[in-house]
């Protein structure tokens, strides 16, 4: 492992025992936190409070997918900023070329159920503006 | 939409009077400034609205550079935040057309954010993964003396019977694992498991959980979890977990009542 971001030593002073040196077992700091735990979660969870400007979020299982694909390699994560996952083992697996094409693929297929979505929910959701036009 | 009309982005809310002195930028590199919502305080950027109205967002959808830039910054916001005390994550992106409708969506949404407050107080997320070791492996055939077609599948009938004993007693394992984990905890939540190319890990993911863990307790909580990846190891299953997290998974409504108590 090499040094840690700056940002993630911010983030390891979050809870008093992150500080001791973990076991073999369990992985218990920031650098545990991969790109797509990151995204799972910012993405998809926290709380939603209606506001007047909203934008409608892809399909979350399709953009990791495709983060996956385009981040490949280090270097290119840390232009990113997001090279806190560095020792994970899929940073150093994901750089071959071995799934490559089947990635490809299952990003079609969920490209083609993103636009059956998208035709169902957009006569469903209508216009984006409801707090904006009640006032 | 006008390309000059103002942009806030909301991290999330804490207690009000939270020092913000010296925390990293956020999203863009933009400074994080505190806006005062009586009882509460929220994390915010001022955006430049050119690159972040909703079209662009649109735009850079697919763009992994991009949304992986901008969500390792409302994540780094947040990391600081809970270091520093009590966060109500927002989703990113919770955008806000100025300062008037943001303290609006805010008073509207006063006691959402109260009860989401009241939840998280003086806790943070932990997350667990238990993925499975023992792969199943392929029928022998020169182990067993297969001379007839019945004699195969005699033995196929044999390994499928055993995958499906082998399958149910990881299921009970898994099960036995979030529950203990569980008694530590206030409240959790089982999320879909990653599939390999999310994970980024050859063994299937078969739990892909979020507890809510009192910071006082999260000593306890790293020796029981410890104790359990220890104790499973032996049984096919590798447990991982990493944390403290903002209680992303604890923040909205419908998804902390869901969370109450699962099998």
């Amino acid at each position: 492992m090499t040094s840690p971001s700056s940002d993630l030593q911010a983030g390891q002073t979050g809870g008093p025992p992150v500080g001791r040196p973990s076991s073999p077992y369990l992985s218990t700091h920031a650098q545990a936190q991969s790109l797509a735990d990151v995204l799972e979660r910012v993405l998809d969870k926290g709380i939603v409070i209606v506001g007047d400007i909203q934008v409608r979020l892809l399909d979350i299982e399709l953009l990791t997918i495709k983060i996956r694909l385009l981040v490949a390699s280090v270097d290119k994560a840390k232009e990113m900023g997001v090279n806190w996952w560095e020792a994970d083992e899929f940073a150093s697996a994901q750089n071959g070329d071995g799934n490559r094409a089947e990635l490809a693929d299952r990003v079609k297929a969920l490209e083609q159920r993103l636009k059956n979505d998208a035709e169902t929910s957009d006569r469903t959701q209508g216009k984006a503006d409801p707090e904006q036009s009640s006032r | 939409m006008p390309s000059n009309r103002v942009l806030i982005h909301v991290y999330g809310v804490m207690e009000p009077r939270t020092d913000i002195l010296g925390w990293p930028t956020g999203i863009a590199d933009a400074p994080v400034e505190a806006v005062a919502a009586d009882p509460i305080m929220a994390l915010t950027s001022v955006l430049p609205s050119e690159e972040f109205e909703p079209a662009a967002w649109e735009r850079h959808a697919e763009d992994a550079t991009w949304l992986g830039s901008v969500a390792a910054g409302h994540h780094r916001v947040l990391q600081a935040a809970i270091a520093a005390g009590d966060v109500v994550p927002f989703r990113l992106p919770s955008l806000y057309g100025g300062l008037g409708s943001l303290r609006r969506a805010l008073d509207d949404n006063a006691i959402h954010i109260t009860q989401a407050m009241e939840r998280i107080r003086g806790r943070v997320e932990w997350a667990v993964k238990v993925y499975r070791t023992d792969e199943p492996g392929e029928l022998d055939l020169e182990s067993e003396p297969v001379r007839t077609g019945s004699d195969y599948l005699i033995a196929r009938s044999r390994e499928m019977q055993a995958r499906a004993e082998a399958d149910t007693l990881v299921h009970e394992r898994v099960r036995t694992c979030y529950e203990r984990i569980n008694d530590i905890s206030v409240a959790a939540v089982r999320n879909a498991p990653q599939d390999p190319v999310l994970s980024g890990r050859s063994q299937p993911m078969v739990l892909n959980a979020a507890f809510l863990v009192e910071r006082a307790d999260q000593q306890a909580f790293r020796t029981q979890v410890e104790r359990i990846a220890q104790r499973s190891q032996s049984q096919g299953l590798l447990v991982e977990a990493s944390g403290p997290w903002p209680a992303y998974n604890f923040a909205s409504i419908a998804k902390a009542d869901a969370a109450v108590r699962q099998p």
